[in-house]
């Protein structure tokens, strides 16, 4: 976190209250130019307190933000060189699209030339240079969303602040509108903050996520490690499907829940490092079960039977009850057909004990290995800020 | 005032509407759709019948007991009323007050609303049904008591003196009208103007006002009217130096046959109907009902 590579957004140790509830409890985290950062959590994490105290609309109690190196903490909203899309789009209803987008050009007393061209450029930029002249209640949500983001941008903001701009759009429209500003973000190579509770959409389109719960972020990382490797029980739960039931280390496998199911992994390390006979909190997703008809091993200890099969279309998600008290989720293919005994093996899994990730197996290798226990959830992220999958 | 008039012309009204009650038996068994009907026309009657009835009285020429209308029309009321020597001087005066005490009203009235819109103000409501109490009470008391008030500060009599006891009447609506209307206006608008560069002056006046005008507008209009036809205060604070357009009409019930004052009631009639005309879609709009949501 040295001087040059915090060009972009740099927050540290932010605090707020609001009335009797600490609602973000010291949050550090930095953005390099151009990164798209999501903050994902679930509502009431502190994930729109914290965006709104980079905006500049809640004075945070404690800590700094700092843009390009300066310090904006105490700046107000008109001063920051931020521009936010407001969840609502608050586009307004009194002033033509172009009037909209032309008013923050007006307030910096643009020449009129310029401001026409700066805003035919940017309406030609989002699809809408036909609304030119109307006004937002004549638009759809889609159309309204394109002008918040339009009136944003073309004050050519150090940092964009979108504050779950797609959450009112439908299901199609959110994933075509997700892309769009993923590549106009891209294109301009601006900095950007973007709250949301959709991990779909977090994990998307996102440089980097920070997963906030209770005011804290728990895992800061890039979308492929979130997902493979969650450091805490909390993000292991919340991002993704999961399978997280109570389990111990034996050999060859582990064993789940109150039934002590045993579900065999091919993990050699495994047996070594969770050998202290205690508990864990067993996780593994659900593409990482494998589920086989049982044919004639039918003295198998893990057999177990397929309870709900709910076809997705492209794969399948399957509730297979292995004990009576004990079931696990998997996806598998679309024409998998399963009737009758099945037995389940995982090939990958994660443990986590005291909300802490423990130990992560590589199937690939063959081989685990332990994570260090005593890394605090949260911490491990945010200092070692190197995506490893790259997808830029 | 208007409203006193209508009273003492409901009584033939009402008995004009005794054929229409007697149908109602029968529409019951032809539907409910035939009760609506019946009561919309009740409704329509009760409302416009007075006002139609002064209509009629104020173009009377002769006009004797059982004719349904006047046997003789005549025009002869409205020169006497125009010839009435303070007539100007009183409209004059109507249309000097009212657009003072509307000015004075929302400048002291609106700061007060975008406050309570906007800030948190200890005792919020507490202070707003405390401003509707004016309203709570026969208006006469008040009067008389604020009189004794106004011969001290020697306000009898004085054009501050009507305007101060015209304003009265108005602070109600032109607070908790506005208030609703600025409440109404989503603070994330008027943090997009910051956003996007405008001071917080600069926020008000090109956010904040432009959208709240209607119902500021509507309140305005309502004081306006409240003005025009204040008549209890004004006749206690004003005479006889300052006889407005309702105050006059007292004189006229008391000098001249009710022909004179029908006149004179279509006359105060005509500044309310046309600015509700001009306001109505804003009222149906709903700015007047939100207001009363406290």
């Amino acid at each position: 976190m040295s001087a040059q590579n915090t060009q972009g957004l740099e927050i540290s140790n932010l605090m707020k209250r609001l009335g009797d509830n600490a609602v973000v409890k010291g949050i550090s985290l930095t953005a390099r130019r151009g990164e798209l950062v999501c903050l994902l959590g679930p509502s009431g994490c502190g994930k729109t307190t914290t965006l709104r105290m980079i905006g500049g609309f809640l004075s945070p109690d404690s800590g700094s933000i700092s843009l390009g190196g300066l310090d904006i903490t105490e700046l107000p909203p008109e001063r920051r060189p931020t521009a936010m899309v407001f969840q609502n789009y608050a586009l307004w209803p009194h002033m033509t699209v172009y009037k909209n987008v032309a008013f923050g050009l007006r307030l910096r007393r643009l020449p009129k030339t310029e401001i026409n061209d700066r805003v035919d450029a940017v309406l030609k930029m989002v699809n809408l240079v036909h609304a030119k002249d109307r006004h937002p209640g004549a638009l759809s949500g889609g159309e309204q969303q394109r002008v918040a983001l339009a009136r944003a941008l073309v004050l050519e903001p150090q940092l964009l602040l979108l504050d779950e701009p797609l959450s009112n759009l439908d299901a199609k429209l959110r994933v075509e509108v997700r892309e769009e500003i993923r590549e106009i973000q891209q294109r301009l190579a601006i900095t950007t903050v973007f709250v949301t509770h959709d991990q779909d959409e977090a994990l998307s389109i996102s440089d980097r996520i920070a997963v906030m719960s209770g005011g804290r972020i728990e895992q800061y990382s890039d979308p492929d490690s979130l997902y493979r490797r969650p450091e805490s029980r909390f993000v292991a739960g919340f991002v993704g499907s999961m399978n997280i039931l109570s389990g111990r280390i034996v050999a060859g496998g582990i064993t789940l829940g109150p039934d002590g199911v045993f579900i065999p992994c091919d993990d050699a390390v495994l047996a070594n490092y969770g050998g202290d006979g205690g508990e864990w909190e067993v996780a593994f997703r659900l593409e990482d079960v494998d589920v086989q008809s049982a044919g004639g091993l039918t003295s198998l200890p893990h057999r177990g039977s397929v309870a709900r099969q709910v076809s997705h279309g492209h794969f399948k998600e399957v509730l297979v009850e292995v004990g009576e008290h004990t079931s696990i989720r998997a996806y598998l293919g679309p024409d998998v057909d399963l009737s009758g005994p099945v037995v389940v093996s995982v090939r990958r899994l994660l443990l986590y004990r005291d909300g802490a990730l423990c130990y992560e197996s590589h199937p690939a290798s063959g081989r685990g290995q332990p994570t260090g226990g005593e890394s605090l959830p949260g911490g491990a992220g945010l200092t070692s800020s190197s995506p490893s999958g790259s997808l830029r | 005032m208007r409203v006193e008039t209508v009273a003492t012309t409901e009584g033939p009204v009402l008995t004009a509407e005794g054929p229409a009650t007697r149908r109602r038996p029968r529409g019951s068994f032809g539907g409910t759709r035939l009760v609506s009907i019946v009561a919309v026309v009740l409704l329509f009657l009760f409302i416009f019948g007075p006002l139609l009835w002064l209509l009629v009285w104020a173009f009377v020429g002769v006009w004797h007991y059982p004719a349904l209308l006047p046997q003789k029309w005549s025009l002869s009321w409205w020169r006497q009323v125009f010839n009435y020597p303070s007539l100007a001087r009183s409209v004059e005066l109507s249309f000097l007050f009212a657009p003072t005490v509307t000015a004075l009203s929302a400048v002291i009235c609106l700061p007060a609303a975008y406050a309570f819109a906007r800030f948190r103000i200890p005792g919020r409501r507490a202070l707003m049904i405390i401003l509707f109490s004016v309203n709570a009470f026969p208006k006469i008391g008040l009067y008389i008591t604020i009189a004794t008030l106004f011969y001290a500060l020697n306000l009898m009599g004085t054009f501050l003196g009507v305007v101060l006891i015209q304003l009265l009447g108005t602070i109600v609506f032109m607070t908790w009208i506005p208030t609703a209307a600025f409440a109404a206006v989503p603070r994330s608008l008027e943090e997009a103007a910051r956003d996007v560069g405008a001071s917080r002056l600069r926020t008000f006046f090109t956010v904040t006002l432009p959208l709240a005008a209607p119902g500021i507008f509507v309140a305005m209009v309502l004081a306006f009217l409240a003005s025009l036809d204040e008549a209890q205060g004004t006749f206690l604070v004003g005479i006889p130096n300052y006889v407005t357009m309702p105050v006059q009409m007292y004189s006229l019930v008391s000098d001249y046959p009710p022909e004179a004052a029908a006149v004179f009631a279509v006359l105060l009639s005509v500044p309310s109907v046309v600015l509700m005309l001009l306001v109505r879609k804003h009222v149906m709009g709903g700015s007047l009902a939100r207001g009363f949501q406290v």
